[in-house]
């Protein structure tokens, strides 16, 4: 009897693995690209729009939620001057959100300089 | 012939000759001379006869009212029953003066003492009018002549009669007199006449019948004769030589014949008539007869005539003096009416003395009883109480001046005045107390006339003055009358007011017009409806007003000019509603204001802003509200920038800008309020529009498949 090889033996590990990951990537931030300029969104919102940004902030305070849609959240932005935004976060991303809790957040600037997110991932 | 020469002799036979004629009168009446009838025509001569001894005023008359019921006799029945009708005439409770009509009720007659004014005129007149000097002299005179007439003097009364009458011109001339002593001597001086003429055609009568006598006799003896010859004649015829038979018996009858001339022979003149008639008969024929018999008829008719005219003269000389008595008493020239009754008693005999029936009418309403007789006696009693009741009345007109009753003096002496106008007692009233007396009643009547017209200040004013001259006038009465008319205009006004305070105009002007009505010239009244006049040009200057800030915006305006807006435009439908709402906008902007004052002396210059800016959506306009603003813009000028930027990004529809704006804003100042609105305000209008795309979600991915 052909003795298996040593490797074959992780290949179930690695496959389980590989799925594990395959599952997790969606909800997952990834880091997409260009940080999210914050000076400039809160001085031209509009000149933003159709963009796509990470940013890494800090939850500051739950300022509406609507079921089925999602919730308004003012979130502090990290390693920048002191500032407020508002983000929207879809039920859909079924992230639990709790105050002071830093994310980094995948978002797109849409119409009106609303900042959606897209993904997030706690930090 | 004869007759003419008769009628023609009368008067001189007159002046020597005084026969009493009536049995009742005194033979003093028939004294009035010719001489006085002349005398009568010039009031000159008979003014010579002055008084010799004055009397004194109210001497006279009572001497002469015992004088008349010494004539009467006190204990006589007639004069009691008098006395007695005459008391209950005199009720004195039925005296009346009613200057409304003019007249004075007295004794239950109604003397008309002409319109209100010409007796307010004559009282005013007389109040003034000073004391005559000659007034003394005048009342000698009349006294004099009540002497003169006084039945005590009886035994001399044909010259006392004279005296009295001569007196009576004297006293005529007086102011006082008005004239009435000379109608009385005129009276008695026509009574006399009458007398005289009377008496003239008594003496003709007697003539006449005289002659009426001779012509019968003749007449009667003519036709003796005639009857006589005729007999003769046919006897004659049947005897021839009886011859000589007429000449005996012519004989025979002139032996009667001439017994009758011998009863002739004893008169005078006729008797030679008679003769010659004799005579003439024994030669007369029927003819003769015929024309003696004729004269004899018109004798009897002559008779006839002379008679009826006596009579008639003596009734029409009775009738005009009693109307003359009549007349005097009812002027209430009671003096002259004892003066010409006294006359009328000298002049005419004891039975008429009765008052004719066409006169009793006038004089019926004195007289309790329509049954009693109405004499000249009636006359005297009632002249002489109404004189006697004007003494009792001067007194106390006197009674109560002295004791400062001045109102009373002045109602009585009014009532003095009117009964006794003529009379000494009046006449004689001082000149200082009627002048007094005189001002009480001018300020009396200028009160009645400023009552009349309501003006009761004015009233007021007078009434303490006359209060402050009489002591009896009703100052309190009157006072508290004014007060009450006052107190009720006040009240009423008040009434009006809140009526029209309530929009109830109509009751409003009822109240004012009754308010007008009790007191005209109300103060009160007065600024009211100054008040009202102005509110009536502010209410047309006020809407302009209004409008105009209005629609510029300028609240604060109408804010500052609120009271006399709110006036004006309370009635307006409108404007009274947004006045109203200005009002209270202002009103809050106030404390906006205020707090926003308090804020900044706290140096918390974000919530002061906060407060200008919640006043500035009040009243975006408000020249102070921006003002505050302008000012303390610089301090938080970021904050602004902020919220300013929000809201316009909210306008635009984008609301999370907006949203991200307000987060900013709360970022500076985290107690905002704008912020904190606008954050929840925006994020509820952010997430709508999230929830209807996602609605809308499941279509696109189908749109995105295409």
């Amino acid at each position: 009897m052909r003795r298996p090889h040593p490797s074959a033996a992780l290949r179930p590990v690695f496959f389980c693995l590989a799925l594990v990951l395959a599952l997790l990537a969606p909800g997952c931030a990834r880091q997409t690209g260009e940080p999210f300029p914050v000076a400039a969104y809160l001085n031209a919102p509009d000149n933003l729009q159709g963009n796509r940004y990470t940013l890494e902030a800090e939850i500051d305070a739950q300022l509406e939620w609507r079921e089925g849609t999602g919730r308004l959240i003012a979130v502090r932005p990290l390693g920048t001057e002191p500032a407020r935004l508002p983000v929207f976060i879809a039920d859909t991303l079924g992230a639990n959100l709790m105050v002071a809790q830093r994310y980094r957040l995948e978002l797109t600037v849409r119409r009106g300089g609303l900042l959606y997110v897209n993904a997030l991932r706690k930090l | 012939m004869r007759l003419l020469f008769l009628l023609l002799a009368l008067p001189f036979c007159l002046a020597s000759v005084a026969p009493a004629q009536d049995a009742g009168e005194p033979a003093a009446a028939v004294a009035a001379p010719t001489k006085a009838a002349k005398a009568a025509a010039s009031k000159a001569a008979a003014t010579s006869a002055a008084p010799a001894v004055p009397a004194t005023a109210s001497g006279a008359p009572k001497s002469a009212a015992e004088s008349a019921l010494n004539v009467l006799g006190t204990g006589n029945i007639e004069s009691n029953t008098l006395l007695s009708i005459i008391n209950k005439a005199f009720d004195t409770d039925s005296d009346a003066f009613n200057p409304e009509e003019g007249t004075v009720n007295w004794k239950g007659h109604t003397y008309n003492v002409g319109q209100f004014r010409v007796f307010r005129a004559r009282f005013e007149r007389y109040l003034g009018q000073p004391e005559s000097i000659d007034q003394d002299v005048y009342r000698a005179i009349v006294n004099e002549i009540f002497n003169l007439l006084s039945t005590r003097t009886g035994e001399a009364a044909a010259e006392n009669t004279r005296k009295a009458w001569q007196l009576l011109y004297r006293a005529s001339e007086f102011e006082s007199d008005g004239g009435a002593s000379l109608s009385i001597a005129n009276e008695v001086f026509n009574a006399w006449r009458i007398r005289d003429e009377k008496e003239a055609i008594g003496v003709t009568q007697a003539e006449l019948d005289r002659i009426r006598r001779q012509q019968q006799a003749a007449v009667s003896y003519s036709g003796d004769l005639i009857a006589k010859e005729g007999a003769n004649v046919v006897s004659n015829a049947s005897s021839l030589p009886g011859i000589s038979g007429p000449t005996t018996n012519v004989n025979v009858n002139g032996a009667s014949g001439a017994g009758a001339t011998k009863g002739n022979t004893q008169g005078n003149q006729p008797a030679s008539g008679s003769s010659s008639a004799l005579s003439g008969s024994a030669t007369a024929g029927p003819v003769a007869q015929f024309f003696r018999t004729r004269d004899l008829a018109e004798t009897e008719a002559k008779i006839k005539a002379s008679e009826g005219s006596a009579v008639i003269t003596g009734i029409a000389a009775k009738l005009q003096f009693q109307s003359t008595l009549v007349t005097l008493f009812l002027q209430r020239r009671f003096q002259h009416c004892l003066i010409a009754a006294s006359f009328y008693r000298y002049i005419f005999k004891g039975s008429a003395q009765s008052i004719e029936p066409k006169l009793k009418k006038e004089i019926s309403t004195f007289l309790p009883s329509s049954d009693l007789a109405v004499t000249v006696e009636t006359l005297e009693f009632l002249s002489r109480e109404a004189m006697n009741e004007t003494e009792s009345s001067m007194q106390g007109v006197r009674a109560s001046y002295a004791d400062g009753q001045l109102v009373a003096a002045l109602e009585r002496l009014q009532e003095s005045f009117f009964l006794g106008e003529f009379l000494p007692p009046v006449a004689q009233f001082e000149r200082e107390k009627k002048q007094v007396l005189l001002n009480l009643y001018k300020q009396v009547d200028e009160a009645r006339k400023l009552a009349d017209l309501k003006d009761y200040d004015a009233v007021d004013k007078l009434v303490a003055q006359i209060g402050a001259t009489a002591k009896d006038f009703r100052t309190s009465e009157v006072t508290s009358a004014l007060r009450a008319a006052q107190r009720m205009s006040t009240l009423s006004l008040y009434g009006a007011q809140q009526a029209a305070a309530s929009g109830d105009f109509a009751r409003a002007q009822e109240g004012i017009q009754r308010a007008a009505g009790l007191w005209p010239l109300n103060p009160a009244l007065k600024t009211y409806t100054e008040n009202m006049a102005q509110q009536v040009d502010l209410g047309s200057q006020a809407a302009v007003l209004f409008d105009d800030a209005s629609k510029r915006g300028d609240f604060r305006r109408i804010y500052d000019q609120r009271s006399e807006l709110a006036i004006a435009l309370l009635s307006d439908a409108v404007r009274g509603p947004q006045l109203k709402e200005i009002i209270e906008r202002i009103s809050r902007v106030e404390i906006y204001l205020a707090q926003a004052k308090e804020l900044e002396a706290q140096n918390n210059a974000f919530a002061a802003w906060e407060a200008l800016d919640a006043a500035c959506t009040l009243t975006p306009n408000d020249v102070i509200v921006n003002q505050r603003r302008a000012d303390l813009a610089p301090r938080v000028a970021a904050f602004v920038g902020r919220v300013d930027s929000a809201k316009r990004q909210e306008a635009a529809g984008n609301e999370a800008a907006a949203l991200t704006q307000y987060l900013a804003a709360q970022g500076l100042y985290p107690a905002s309020s704008l912020a904190r609105t606008g954050i929840e305000r925006v994020s509820a209008l952010l997430l709508d529009e999230l929830t209807a795309a996602a609605a809308l979600a499941p279509a696109r991915p189908a749109t995105e498949a295409k």
